[in-house]
């Protein structure tokens, strides 16, 4: 026996129909747009991409060259503010979620608001690119404070030095130099630890 | 021999210790914290801050510099491991390659650049946030003076400390082995009873001090200050402070010289030490 798909749509119309009719509010606007010739070979791919990219008109390879024109869109670099953006968004969320996992840190819940401290974190990497190299080398360091540990391994005051160190940042009260020397004094490990020892003769 | 795990007061921080801190192994970092943090007030010098700046800082910018031409992080460390580890960088390399078990880092060469430049950039201003306070400079090492010079393009920074740090003799460390001639003349005579003429890293450096004994000129040579390094440090600490070092080639300088040390536990130890003890069958 074949195995049904399963929608969740109305008898009779299409989870595609739904999105298009909910498009006709913009029915005056559009209207007064004069469409262009639409292939009609490629339904799929040319209804997912409508009114978000160019209109590819040649025939045969239509379908790909959406795809590539959206794709590459998207791969450009973002520009300089909406990096700095990012990066201040996350790092503006990032305290809350310390201070959560601050009071989970010996209960299974701790481990989201660890999740979610790395995830914020990786979000900003994703636009290190443009980022001014300071900034690129604090969000390095904030990743390195927690590199293989589980939240369970932290402690109380360290959560509370990284919310610290992350705010100030933020705000610019504090350089990376000096973020890096509240790690430091606070032995706050961001580098990694060797396998071996210097005696070590046959490691 | 003064040697004592007691370790209240002052103590000087030999160069094995900030190494270890930064890039040792898990164990031997908890070891190290335990220790600090019973000591009143960390000393160093700016000699050991030379040999922490050669040892770390700068096997950390070549491997930057290999990186950027080799094709990927595994290659670039492999390269450096198989050629170039000597007993004072393997353990650095032995750090990265371990950063290397991340695939994200080990399959994006930008993202490895930025985590060397990110060790780089905190290793060097670790010795600093880590001691309180530095010893008289009278060997006058510019060497633990230089920097990676803030303003100006950072790769840039990187080759000016490269030049800076290989040596040039601009110091006074002739001046200031022949101020401790006696010293050095109490170091030989001793050295060669038991049970220092066992000590392998103490008879090696004594071997040169003997040779040159005469006008002590020659121990200025940069391959030479740095092979008697563990000397050189044993004649600068003042009385007063206790050396914490990994070294056990201090065993000898420091009981002639009647230093106060602490030899701290090798991984092996630790890692003994903390085995389960076998149960009774």
């Amino acid at each position: 026996m074949v195995p049904q798909i399963q929608l969740t749509a109305t008898a009779g119309v299409s989870p595609l129909q739904d999105f298009a009719d909910s498009m006709t509010v913009f029915k005056p606007y559009l209207a007064s747009l004069k469409e262009p010739p639409q292939e009609k070979e490629d339904r799929y791919s040319e209804f997912l991409y409508h009114g978000l990219t160019p209109q590819i008109v040649e025939k045969g390879n239509g379908a790909s060259q959406v795809i590539d024109i959206t794709a590459s869109r998207y791969s450009e670099k973002p520009s300089r503010q909406y990096a700095e953006l990012v990066f201040q968004r996350n790092m503006r969320e990032i305290p809350p979620l310390l201070e959560q996992l601050k009071v989970n840190l010996e209960n299974p819940e701790g481990a989201k608001f660890m999740q979610w401290f790395r995830e914020r974190l990786h979000r900003v990497w994703e636009v290190a690119d443009v980022l001014p190299k300071e900034k690129v080398l604090f969000l390095s360091a904030m990743e390195e404070t927690v590199r293989a540990k589980r939240w369970r391994d932290l402690a109380t005051g360290q959560v509370q030095i990284l919310e610290q160190v992350i705010k100030q940042t933020e705000s610019g009260t504090l350089n990376l130099a000096g973020a890096l020397r509240t790690l430091h004094r606070n032995f706050i490990d961001i580098y990694p630890s060797a396998s071996i020892d210097e005696s070590d003769e046959n490691e | 021999m003064k040697t004592n795990n007691h370790l209240n007061g002052d103590c000087f921080l030999e160069t094995s210790v900030p190494r270890q801190m930064s890039f040792g192994h898990s164990l031997l970092k908890e070891e190290i914290r335990k220790y600090l943090t019973r000591c009143s007030q960390k000393w160093s010098s700016f000699y050991v801050l030379m040999e922490y700046k050669r040892s770390v800082v700068k096997t950390l910018i070549d491997l930057y510099f290999v990186a950027k031409e080799e094709k990927t992080p595994s290659d670039a460390l492999h390269y450096f491991q198989e050629g170039f580890r000597t007993r004072q960088n393997k353990i650095v390399l032995s750090a990265i390659a371990t950063l290397l078990e991340d695939s994200e880092i080990a399959n994006d060469k930008l993202r490895f650049l930025i985590k060397l430049e990110t060790l780089i950039f905190g290793s060097f201003q670790y010795f600093h946030d880590l001691i309180d306070k530095y010893i008289e400079n009278k060997i006058a090492c510019p060497l633990g003076k230089i920097s990676i010079q803030e303003g100006i393009a950072r790769e840039e920074g990187y080759r000016r400390f490269l030049e800076e740090i290989d040596c040039i003799r601009m110091c006074s460390l002739d001046k200031f082995l022949k101020s401790k001639k006696s010293q050095l003349k109490r170091l030989i005579e001793e050295g060669e009873k038991d049970p220092h003429d066992k000590n392998k890293g103490f008879q090696e450096a004594l071997l040169l001090i003997k040779s040159a004994i005469g006008t002590l000129d020659t121990l200025k040579a940069k391959s030479n200050c740095m092979k008697i390094g563990d000397v050189i440090i044993a004649l600068e600490v003042p009385k007063r402070l206790k050396i914490l070092t990994f070294d056990r080639g201090f065993e000898s300088s420091c009981q002639i010289l009647g230093k106060r040390l602490i030899v701290l536990p090798s991984l092996a130890t630790l890692r003994k030490s903390r085995a389960p003890a076998p149960q009774p069958s």
